[in-house]
């Protein structure tokens, strides 16, 4: 394993930093904008405040993503409102590109200031110097953690990241409206047989391609990696006859060297 | 592959999304039926359901990368110096390393970390070897870094470790990129002027009658007068001589004939022992290698020998600047060998090479294709009676089914004899029976968990933690070292051959480890008595096929084999009667100090003061071994003129070259 290098606390001015901040930040407000066009009231200050403590937490993505859910399902105006009758409607496009923005920019913004790579507990910085008398109540040294540098982030890395907010925002809703509600429905709530649909969607798409790339890892393996998995299914066949065989080899071996007094 | 903040993320993904499909089940217990008929979950869904979508996008692009894009990745190491581009090392000089990194066209990663994996011993002087950063096809990268090598031998670069992580942090994949290229690192050239023997410490000038080659040629020292004949040189005539004697008389000179010397190199186990660059066996290179070069610069000849206690190749004596490249060569390859034995303890090395393992061969160690069923190691143990040596805990593994068993039963026994116990106790106290099913169901479900992790903390972890270690061990080096299909088989029950081979693996990827020194029974591993065979013959050809005035030099350990050199010194006797040189060079183990008679009193006396302390009561022992080893084998070739030089003392290199010298001068008597 690489060796992760020390660095220094990263200012949130920094360029790097501070580009997906903004970009949170900026997601916040259209959230707020969506949620105060629906009318939702004070509740719609929930998310954004859920939001905005979470920039400094790891786990901001998800209480933020908790109370956005519980701020939609808030009385009277829990329901869909069509603003723009077709395919795709634009308040939820926004909202959906919104949430998005926020959980991608506060994982980036993670990545920069704690680590990005999972750290290693085995791997540790030696603090001797501000051991504190209460060790023993914690599990040591400080694990070492790899951050990205902030220098790395680039234009083209946030152009992507905008251009894919609406595709993902809109596709999500073209599918979820065309998917079948009632054909071949066995008796099911239609809500729940379009949770089904998609989990078979879901589970079918990601079999196809972990078959398609697994396959394709057998294509590619090296010619020692290929002896290796033959060598092994030919031992996981035959295990028992050759352990039998080698035991007594390396048993008459081992004697014979005993008896000439080599060992 | 995925980190456990992806994995938080895609659990509250799907939280949501079953909330958002199940909302009106949840909020029926609150709301109206009119309220719940507006109930609509497309947004509260699409939400969720874009993120999902969005992470399984990400999930597919990051498993493209990792299996096909990264299989394609290109990297190409070559070596600078100050001049240019080099394939050779040298000791102790700056070095700088390049390495290119391309993927092909049309493809890129956006985040990845590569780092150089350092040899063993290699000195980084300035800059990292690592990259960070995005990698594009169309945009090579390059990694430049300076190191020094301090030990003379080779040095093996494996490859490129690598991690990579998409931008935010959900997926993660190390692996290495295996591209070994090995470096010989030749030892440092030396000032030959100060080598060579120009001081004048006697009068060398010959006694009448004798000169250092009977042979006439081209030569400038005058070797005889004889009567001129017919296409001679008229340059040659001895004017004075002629006038004399009233006819033509010509000179005849000396033949410039060179001498040759030809090392023989001990690269048995027993040089081999210590830390790498710091073994006897280092030094015996250094000597040999400004040997060689002294000799080649005085326009003589160098041969090398190198011997084991199985083989030794020769090259014969010639001179000129590839023959000594070529020698050079052969003693950085014999400076990189690291001793083996088939006793050393597999418990030491097993973690070692598991971890060399999966460090440079992270594909060959997937438990998807390097599989091995947990089950196994507790039904099938391995064997004590194919063990080197079984310890108590090994007699008591083989027998692990049969615990196994015993335990369940007892297991059993003790269920049942609990919950017996606990009705009794439950129908004496009258307790409620929800109450009862409460304690059962926890008591159970205690004693259910304790079932199966008492035998998986207590029944012999290590072992069975080692025996898959072993087996995974086994397959690659079934594969590495060529071995039949059922190598893996093999390798799992012959302790010996295994051991040979992790050694082997270790060897070749230049990772230190330890060894023990002596058997069970005191038994020193490393003498390696066989040598001295294979040396006598070797040195028996060399005679065999010599010259006139050649120079012998034995650079052997032979401290441990006093008693054993007969083969030895019959061959050395068979180069003495055929009027040839020998020396013997002796390595000298580091830590020790070199023989002195000084040294000995001083060692002595502080032997006396200290006897209550054990470490330095050893020392002094094993010191006073040394010692007398010493000066048995200095005795012993005394007898027959030859002189016994210890490689640490003073400088062997100027010793042999003075001998060289000598030789040159005295010759043989006409």
């Amino acid at each position: 394993m690489i060796e992760p290098k020390v660095v220094k606390k990263i200012p949130l001015s920094d360029r790097g930093a501070s580009h997906y901040l903004i970009i949170a930040l900026v997601a916040l407000g259209t959230i707020l904008l969506v949620m105060i066009q629906r009318e939702a009231g004070v509740t719609a200050l929930l998310p954004i405040l859920a939001g905005l403590i979470g920039l400094g937490t790891r786990f901001g993505p998800i209480v933020f993503l908790i109370t956005l859910g519980l701020a939609l399902n808030t009385l009277p105006y829990f329901g869909s409102k069509t603003f723009w009758p077709g395919l795709i409607e634009i308040p939820e496009l926004l909202l959906c590109s919104a949430v998005l923005a926020y959980a991608i920019a506060h994982y980036r913004f993670q990545c920069l200031v704690t680590h990005i790579f999972p750290p290693d507990p085995r791997r540790r910085r030696s603090n001797k110097a501000k051991r504190s008398p209460f060790l023993f109540l914690v599990s040591g040294d400080p694990v070492m953690k790899a951050r990205r540098s902030t220098g790395l982030v680039s234009a083209t890395e946030i152009m992507w990241l905008i251009i894919s907010l609406p595709i993902f925002g809109g596709l999500a809703q073209v599918i979820w409206k065309h998917l079948p509600t009632e054909g071949s429905n066995p008796g099911l709530q239609p809500t729940i047989w379009h949770a089904v649909v998609i989990a078979w969607l879901v589970g079918l798409s990601g079999f196809v391609v972990a078959a398609i790339l697994g396959y394709w890892r057998f294509r590619i393996m090296t010619p020692e990696e290929a002896a290796l998995y033959l060598q092994d299914t030919v031992w996981e066949q035959s295990r028992r006859e050759q352990r039998r065989i080698s035991r007594w080899v390396a048993w008459a071996r081992l004697r014979y060297r005993r008896k000439k007094g080599e060992s | 592959m995925l980190t456990s903040r992806g994995w938080w993320f895609i659990f509250v993904v799907f939280a949501l999304l079953v909330y958002a499909v199940l909302g009106q089940y949840i909020f029926g217990f609150f709301w109206h039926r009119e309220q719940l008929q507006l109930y609509d979950p497309t947004v509260i869904a699409v939400v969720p359901f874009t993120l999902l979508l969005w992470i399984i996008w990400e999930w597919c692009l990051f498993g493209f990368r990792t299996r096909l894009v990264l299989r394609q990745l290109r990297i190409e190491r070559s070596m600078w110096d100050d001049r240019g581009r080099v394939t050779t090392l040298w000791e102790n000089r700056t070095f700088q390393a390049s390495i290119a990194v391309h993927l092909p066209a049309g493809t890129g990663v956006p985040y990845l970390v590569l780092e150089d994996r350092l040899p063993f011993g290699i000195q980084e002087v300035k800059e990292s070897a690592r990259f960070e950063g995005a990698l594009q096809g169309s945009v090579p990268e390059e990694i430049t870094y300076r190191f020094r090598c301090p030990k003379v031998g080779s040095v093996r670069f494996e490859g490129l470790a690598l991690e990579m992580a998409d931008l935010q942090g959900f997926f993660y994949f190390r692996t290495f990129i295996s591209r070994p290229s090995v470096y010989p690192v030749l030892p440092v050239l030396i000032e030959t002027t100060g080598n060579a023997a120009g001081v004048k410490r006697h009068n060398w000038l010959l006694p009448p009658g004798i000169h250092r080659h009977r042979r006439p040629g081209s030569g400038s020292e005058l070797l005889d007068l004889r009567d001129y004949m017919p296409g001679d040189p008229p340059k040659t005539i001895a004017w004075k001589v002629s006038a004399r004697r009233d006819r033509l008389i010509t000179k005849e000179f000396e033949s410039e004939v060179p001498v040759r010397c030809t090392l023989f190199v001990d690269t048995s186990n027993s040089v081999r022992l210590g830390p790498a660059g710091q073994n006897a066996l280092t030094r015996l290179v250094e000597i040999g290698a400004a040997v060689a070069q002294a000799v080649s610069e005085n326009r003589d000849l160098a041969g090398l020998c190198l011997f084991d206690e199985a083989t030794a190749s020769t090259v014969r004596p010639a001179r000129g600047h590839r023959h000594m490249v070529r020698l050079l060569n052969r003693l950085a390859q014999a400076a990189g060998l690291a001793p083996t034995t088939g006793q050393a303890e597999l418990s030491t090395l097993l973690p070692l090479g598991y971890g060399l393992a999966r460090e440079i061969y992270p594909e060959m160690m997937r438990p998807d294709w390097n599989r091995f069923p947990f089950w196994l190691a507790w039904l099938w143990p391995a064997s004590s009676s194919t063990m080197l040596h079984p310890r108590t805990s090994d007699y008591l593994y083989q027998w692990s089914p049969l615990w196994l068993l015993i335990y369940c039963l007892m297991a059993i026994l003790g269920f049942g004899f609990v919950v017996v116990e606990m009705f009794r106790l439950v129908g004496f106290l009258r307790i409620r029976p929800e109450l009862l099913l409460l304690v059962l169901t926890l008591a159970s479900l205690g004693m259910i968990i304790g079932f199966f992790r008492l035998p998986a903390i207590a029944f012999f972890p290590h072992k069975r933690r080692m025996l898959g270690w072993r087996k995974r061990l086994a397959a690659v080096l079934s594969v590495r070292y060529g071995l039949a299909p059922g190598g893996l088989g093999v390798l799992m029950e012959d302790d010996e051959l295994f051991s040979r081979l992790l050694q082997q693996f270790l060897v070749d990827h230049q990772m230190p480890f330890p060894l023990p020194l002596y058997d069970r029974r005191g038994r020193y591993l490393f003498a390696a008595p066989k040598k001295i065979q294979v040396l006598a013959s070797s040195l028996l050809r060399s005679v065999g096929k010599g010259h006139d005035n050649e120079l012998f030099v034995l650079l052997a350990d032979l401290l441990e084999l006093t008693d054993q050199l007969d083969p030895l010194l019959r061959a050395i006797k068979v180069a003495l009667v055929r009027h040839h040189r020998v020396l013997v060079v002796c390595p000298w183990p580091p830590g020790i100090p070199v023989p002195a008679a000084a040294t000995d009193i001083k060692a002595r006396a502080e032997a006396r003061d200290a006897e209550k302390d054990f470490e330095l009561v050893l020392y002094q022992t094993t010191k006073d071994r040394f010692h007398r080893s010493f000066h048995r084998l200095r005795r012993t070739f005394a007898r027959m003129g030859v002189p016994v030089v210890c490689a640490q003392s003073g400088d062997p290199a100027r010793v042999i070259l003075e001998r060289l010298d000598l030789l040159r001068f005295l010759g043989r008597k006409q």
